[in-house]
């Protein structure tokens, strides 16, 4: 299991990667992509690319967002996220998945007994930073 | 006042538990993902499989199998079927203290309230005798459960202030409760009465300090318990029967289509540029619109 991480470690060294994704510490695939080599070569951002998009907790980028300049961008950005966290929890905006979420939300009892059940965390060799509660 | 004390306890939790469990009802219906395995899938189930593997499954009636839903319910529910496939170290002590510490005092009272009834009254005498071994195992369950929440790594970072109270909450409840039974013929007939007192608006019962104590102790956890996350027992109902196991298909003319046509004519506030609702578009709207780049 990797190091255990606590969220608010999110805001704190931003020069650097959250967690460190190693290739040889995944969950093998099956054949024939069983071996470290067999798998792909993963592509490293450039430090330019990483002043432009934000890729700091796990070295990678998933949704393009851009890295705020300065600490009014910053705040109109957490803004943002919040009002959208908001949202996620009105049925206007959110219905789809409405139950489901809230539900998760309010009653987990943090047992970690879904763990297993999450692919992505168990195929990260475990890593703290996809683990599903 | 105990029992007028008990009266108030018992009528919040009832009404918490009401409200609450009304409040998830309420909620919208919900974009099914497809879960697996669906216990009620008549000969399916035991590899995950679903009715949509039938050739032109719409034109046949569904097979549904109940009691293969209501053995796993039985399973998960009195010995934590999810907890020990998949998270085993911590099968002993929760289920010790789930059985022990709730299912027995539980039936413990059921028991007490049935010996009411003329014919019925060996049942009181019955009722504490599981009361005892359910307050040990729901002590040991508890003190294991402390144990791992304090020591484990992967449960450690994940407790809060919450999580530590309400454990120690339910401790002083079975320590009370076990420290209260001694002597124990006093403690069945008192306790016995005093159940009975409950039922029949009766004044005239007899408890001793340490019994009063524990009875407070359980009344002032249940007026908490609505407002927590231990509700888990009324939301794992809808977590099984609504999001996992619910595989209706939407027919036209449906409940459940105009449920979804409603939800769809919702206007949306997201404000991201290949939205920009702004409280203006709907979901059809949004869904069927192009996109600009």
């Amino acid at each position: 299991m990797s190091k255990v991480l606590r969220i608010e470690e999110m805001s704190k060294d931003r020069d650097s990667s959250l967690v460190e994704l190693n290739k040889e510490k995944l969950d093998p695939l099956p054949a024939p992509y069983d071996t470290v080599e067999a798998r792909k070569k993963w592509k490293t951002i450039s430090n330019e690319k990483k002043e432009q998009v934000v890729c700091n907790l796990d070295g990678f980028v998933a949704l393009g967002l851009p890295q705020p300049k300065d600490e009014k961008e910053e705040k109109i950005a957490v803004d943002k996220f919040i009002s959208g966290l908001k949202k996620l929890l009105t049925k206007e905006n959110n219905w789809s998945f409405l139950q489901p979420l809230t539900l998760s939300l309010e009653y987990c009892a943090k047992c970690q007994t879904c763990n297993d059940a999450c692919p992505v965390f168990v195929e990260s060799g475990r890593n703290d930073l996809y683990r599903p509660t | 006042m105990l029992l007028g004390f008990t009266y108030a306890a018992l009528a919040i939790f009832a009404i918490g538990v009401i409200y609450r469990g009304w409040k998830i009802a309420k909620m919208p219906v919900h974009l099914r993902w497809e879960l697996a395995p669906v216990p009620h899938e008549k000969g399916k189930s035991r590899y995950g499989g679903s009715y949509f593997e039938e050739y032109e499954w719409w034109t046949k009636p569904r097979e549904k199998s109940l009691l293969n839903e209501v053995w796993y319910m039985f399973l998960e529910i009195v010995f934590l079927r999810g907890v020990w496939e998949h998270k085993r170290p911590l099968w002993f002590f929760t289920f010790s203290f789930h059985f022990g510490g709730l299912y027995l005092p539980a039936a413990s009272v059921g028991m007490m309230l049935l010996s009411s009834i003329p014919g019925f009254s060996l049942l009181g005498r019955w009722a504490v005798s599981l009361l005892g071994p359910g307050y040990l195992l729901g002590a040991l369950g508890i003190g294991g459960l402390l144990y791992r929440r304090a020591t484990d790594p992967e449960v450690k970072a994940f407790g809060s202030f919450a999580t530590f109270f309400n454990l120690f909450f339910l401790l002083f409840i079975y320590l009370s409760g076990i420290y209260a039974m001694l002597p124990i013929e006093a403690f069945a007939g008192q306790i016995t009465g005093f159940v009975k007192s409950l039922l029949f608006f009766n004044l005239n019962y007899t408890l001793s300090m340490p019994a009063r104590i524990h009875v407070c102790s359980a009344c002032l956890f249940l007026i908490y318990l609505p407002f927590t996350y231990m509700m888990h027992f009324v939301a794992k109902y809808f977590t099984y029967h609504e999001i996992r196991w619910n595989d209706k298909p939407m027919q036209r003319g449906s409940n459940m289509e105009k449920e979804v046509q409603s939800m769809l004519g919702q206007k949306v506030s997201w404000s991201a540029p290949h939205i920009m609702g702004e409280g203006k578009k709907t979901w059809v709207d949004a869904a069927t619109e192009d996109v600009k780049k």
